[in-house]
């Protein structure tokens, strides 16, 4: 199974050159039915990331480009009068697709928000007092600008939290440019591309991940003193929440399959901590501007590691 | 702040269970095994505490070798035990002597199992239980600081570190000892130590006999040692004479009895009833001993009885207990008695003798009974253990020229007079007095008390019990050996209550009667012993296999943790040599990048590939993966 995956890496470092990281990021969070959040300048490869998995994993792919116009109704779909049958009929919106890209979300009124963060959680959606599951599995990619400030809604600490990972793809190296100008625009390939793996192998890989990847007391342990050492730290006002706990469990698992093992070692929790705890604590004003992936550094290497 | 060395503290604790081994087994060895062992632990103990010096390990196990054949050679299949165990004593000496690791501290400790195990087969006393704790004590203390010497055979420990590790052991036998105390009074239990079944035999004490000699013996050793011990209420000092048996025919100087001139249903006694419960260490005798007079006697035991007498079928060579009732009283009445069978005298008596006896007048038997009596406690004679008459005639020399004697002289002499007047007379052998024990209610005889006395027969009267031994003289005598201190007493009291309620009489009694149900006539013994063998076997098996299981659980787990730790270790050391460091926060796969030489690079990364394969899986390190590992970190 892993062969594929380290398969689907390499097919899409053509198309997203020198993304390895954030490719294999968006697989572990896709594998351990967590959802992602992408901050970034637009145009640095984000769709391609998304359409790339979505095409790879033989899933189907949705998009949504957040605007403070936009309604919860336009990601969920809604009921239409139909005059011929006389009869409601549910034209589902975009978040009934495998893959949903929901592009600066932090553009979305709090409204619609908490409506596509609510599904993300429940993963289904009420309209009209009738409850429709979202299909299996369900992996939202969320991006948001970092800079364009105004007139957005920030998502506040406690949504942010729904997310199981935040990661920037950084603009291209020089050379890794050079290739791009060089081959141009690679969407249109991306579309034709056959997948590698198919859904049910995907779903099949998540509950291996669930069940079948051993994590030693030792390693949750680890776990728990890094949890601790959160709580603990004087550049926080708040540690990490047991959902934030459950996501570092989970993704340290998800990595341990991607590298080929069925237990989790130390490195598997350490490697995912910068991009699975910043957005999920509340800095210090004090140490706000200050590098946030640094602090949390400095917090870990206070937590030995259980050898 | 005083630092001791973990390795010094370790020797102390194995000596002292060695030593203690050296005095458990003392008494069962032969002399020149426990000298040439007790001299080599000697060296050893100079070696390691005083001046080392090295000694060839390979030289140490031929001469082991060796002894272990020679000692072997001597075993019969009457005693396995004694040769096995000086082999061990020998063993373990020979052990002691050599430079000590993890290993041979286990060995050790093996070893004092086995020899304590099989010492105990020897012994049976209260004195085993003090030894069991403390051994059990010093080999959980050792086992504890052995644990932390394989960790770190450099430790230094702080004394009252020392004294919290110490303080932490001793836990573990108390939590232990509930759960052992249902074994213990839940498993069998012999009263009789486990080493007489395998075909030695108790040697008899001095005191009682069945037959009373008299003149081969100048000097009668006082045997300090108690003979048994009766629960009772307090009594009068003039009630207590117990029973043993009665002698009725004297000749050649000599009392015995002959069966068939004892009347077990004409008799009639009447007094006070006294019920008693009697606890007989064995004295290689077969009479049971009970308050004067004896009328019922309840028992597992199987015994048979004539008149007063009651006699056991085998010897008694285990610890017995049994209850009886007695009515005190001075006077059996007996009607019909065989006159001419207890006036029989033997030929070679003088006519002196039969002239003293004449001299002895009065209106009544009755009277000229006392006289007699009299006659013997009017200060003439005196009560000595020393000077006796050896000679032909003991009863002429001691009535007309030494005039000193023990009681068998007393009793015998007035027993012949009497007989002489044609009073009917014997004598009975038993008991007299002993020490009431207030803390546990109950009497202590020793075989010192051992007397006899005499019983003539008055027509309408009955036999009435007649002492002619001068009590005064006598229990002063008594004294002057005894000299029972308070201390005694209470260390007696202990000893009683041991074997009341921690040796398991009626187990054997049971037994006793499961055979007697099945009796067959032939080869009872073998029938018997196979029993006891069985049992006790089983006991010991038990015992022995539990400790067995404790031991190597303990081992193994303690292995196991350590063989994790022991790997790990190597590798620090094995990344400190290739001068890496790793910080604590780091991963071994972290550390792995820090390495520049590829070569080296895909060693530690198979190592920690392996190491982690069995480490984040939570497998058990066993002594293959840890030599699997090591080898992968020697190629390094």
């Amino acid at each position: 199974m892993n062969q594929k995956i380290s398969l689907i890496i390499d097919f899409l470092l053509n198309y997203l050159q020198g993304k390895k990281k954030a490719i294999e990021l968006s697989l572990i969070t896709l594998l351990s039915n967590g959802h992602l959040l992408i901050e970034d300048l637009p145009g640095l490869g984000k769709t391609t990331l998304a359409i790339g998995l979505a095409k790879t994993l033989g899933l189907s792919f949705g998009r949504v480009q957040a605007t403070s116009d936009l309604l919860p109704s336009d990601i969920t779909g809604l009921s239409v009068f139909n005059k011929n049958t006389g009869e409601f009929e549910f034209h589902p919106g975009p978040i009934f697709n495998n893959i949903l890209l929901v592009d600066e979300i932090n553009r979305a009124t709090p409204k619609t928000q908490s409506a596509l963060l609510e599904a993300m959680a429940e993963r289904q959606v009420t309209i009209d007092g009738k409850t429709y599951d979202l299909p299996k599995p369900f992996f939202v990619i969320a991006t948001q600008n970092p800079y364009e400030l105004f007139g957005t809604f920030p998502l506040p600490e406690s949504q942010l939290d729904r997310f199981m990972m935040k990661i920037s793809l950084g603009y291209p190296q020089k050379e890794e440019l050079r290739e791009i100008l060089r081959i141009g625009s690679t969407r249109e390939e991306i579309i034709k591309i056959n997948p590698i793996l198919s859904k049910e192998e995907i779903l099949k890989i998540q509950d291996f991940i669930k069940i079948g990847i051993y994590i030693s007391s030792k390693v949750i342990d680890y776990i728990i003193d890094i949890v601790e050492a959160t709580k603990r730290s004087k550049f926080l006002y708040s540690g990490i929440s047991t959902r934030g706990s459950l996501s570092l469990l989970l993704a340290a698992k998800a990595n341990a399959f991607i590298k080929g093992r069925d237990y989790v070692i130390p490195e598997d929790v350490k490697e995912l901590i910068e991009y699975i705890i910043p957005h999920r604590v509340l800095f210090k004003e004090e140490y706000e501007n200050i590098n946030k992936k640094e602090i949390i550094k400095s917090i870990i290497e206070e937590v030995p590691t259980p050898v | 702040m005083n630092r001791i060395e973990i390795k010094k503290v370790l020797n102390i604790l194995t000596y002292l269970i060695g030593f203690e081994m050296f005095i458990f087994s003392f008494k069962n060895i032969s002399y020149p095994y426990f000298l040439i062992s007790s001299f080599i632990f000697l060296i050893s103990i100079y070696r390691d505490f005083i001046k080392y010096f090295r000694l060839n390990r390979v030289l140490l196990n031929i001469v082991a070798i060796i002894f272990i054949i020679l000692i072997f050679l001597r075993v019969t299949l009457q005693d396995i035990i004694t040769p096995a165990l000086e082999s061990l004593i020998v063993l373990l000496s020979i052990k002691f002597l050599e430079d000590k690791e993890k290993r041979d501290y286990l060995q050790i400790f093996l070893i004092s199992i086995l020899i304590f195990t099989g010492a105990t087969i020897f012994s049976f006393e209260i004195s085993f239980l003090v030894f069991f704790l403390i051994f059990i004590l010093l080999i959980n203390f050792s086992i504890i600081f052995l644990t932390y010497y394989s960790e770190d055979k450099n430790l230094k420990l702080k004394t009252n570190e020392v004294i919290k590790i110490v303080k932490k052991a001793i836990l573990i036998p108390i939590i232990a000892l509930p759960f052992s105390a249902i074994l213990f009074f839940g498993l069998p239990r012999s009263p009789n130590p486990l080493f007489s079944f395998f075909g030695s035999t108790l040697t008899a004490k001095t005191g009682f006999s069945e037959t009373v000699k008299l003149g081969t013996v100048s000097e009668i050793q006082e045997d300090d040692s108690v003979i048994f011990r009766v629960s009772t209420e307090k009594l009068n000092d003039s009630e207590l004479y117990f029973r043993g048996i009665t002698l009725n025919y004297y000749e050649n100087n000599e009392w015995s009895y002959v069966r068939g001139f004892e009347n077990t249903k004409n008799i009639e006694i009447t007094g006070k009833l006294v019920e008693q419960t009697i606890y007989l260490e064995p004295y290689g005798g077969n009479y049971l001993f009970s308050l004067d007079k004896p009328i019922a006697i309840y028992s597992f035991l199987r015994y048979e009885t004539e008149g007063l007498n009651f006699k056991t079928r085998e010897i008694i060579s285990n610890k017995v207990k049994y209850e009886a009732k007695s009515i005190i009283s001075d006077v059996i009445y007996e009607k019909g008695i065989d006159k001419n069978f207890y006036t029989q005298l033997p030929k070679n008596l003088s006519n002196k003798f039969y002239e003293l006896a004449k001299s002895f007048n009065g209106n009544e038997e009755l009277e000229v009974i006392k006289n007699v009596q009299n006659y013997f406690l009017s200060g003439e004679f005196k009560y000595n253990l020393k000077n006796l008459p050896v000679s032909e005639n003991p009863i002429e020399d001691f009535l007309f020229k030494t005039k000193e004697g023990n009681c068998e002289y007393f009793a015998t002499s007035m027993a012949l007079i009497l007989r002489a007047l044609q009073i009917p007379s014997r004598v009975v052998a038993g008991y007299k007095g002993g020490i009431y024990n207030e803390i546990g209610k109950y009497y202590i005889i020793k075989q010192s008390d051992a007397h006899l006395w005499v019983e003539a027969y008055i027509d309408n009267i009955g036999w009435i019990r007649l002492d002619p031994t001068p009590s005064s003289q006598r229990d002063f005598a008594l004294l002057k050996s005894r000299k029972i201190s308070k201390f005694r007493i209470f260390l007696d009291t202990i000893n009683y209550y041991y074997n009341t309620f921690v040796i398991n009489y009626d187990l054997e009694k049971q037994i006793a009667l499961l055979n007697k149900i099945r009796d067959i006539r032939f080869d009872f013994k073998l029938k018997f012993n196979l029993i006891t063998l069985f049992k006790n076997l089983n006991l010991f098996l038990i015992v022995a296999s539990m400790l067995l299981v404790i031991f190597l659980l303990k081992g193994f787990k303690f292995e196991r943790i350590q063989f994790e730790d022991k790997i790990i270790k190597l590798f620090y050391k094995k990344l400190k040599k290739l001068h890496i460091k790793k910080e604590k926060y780091e991963g071994l796969h972290e550390v792995m990048e820090k390495i520049k030489d590829e070569r080296i690079k895909s060693k530690i990364k198979e190592f920690i590939i392996n190491f982690e394969e069995y480490y984040y899986k939570d497998e058990k390190f066993d002594k293959l993966i840890y030599l699997k590992l090591k080898r992968l970190l020697n190629e390094i």
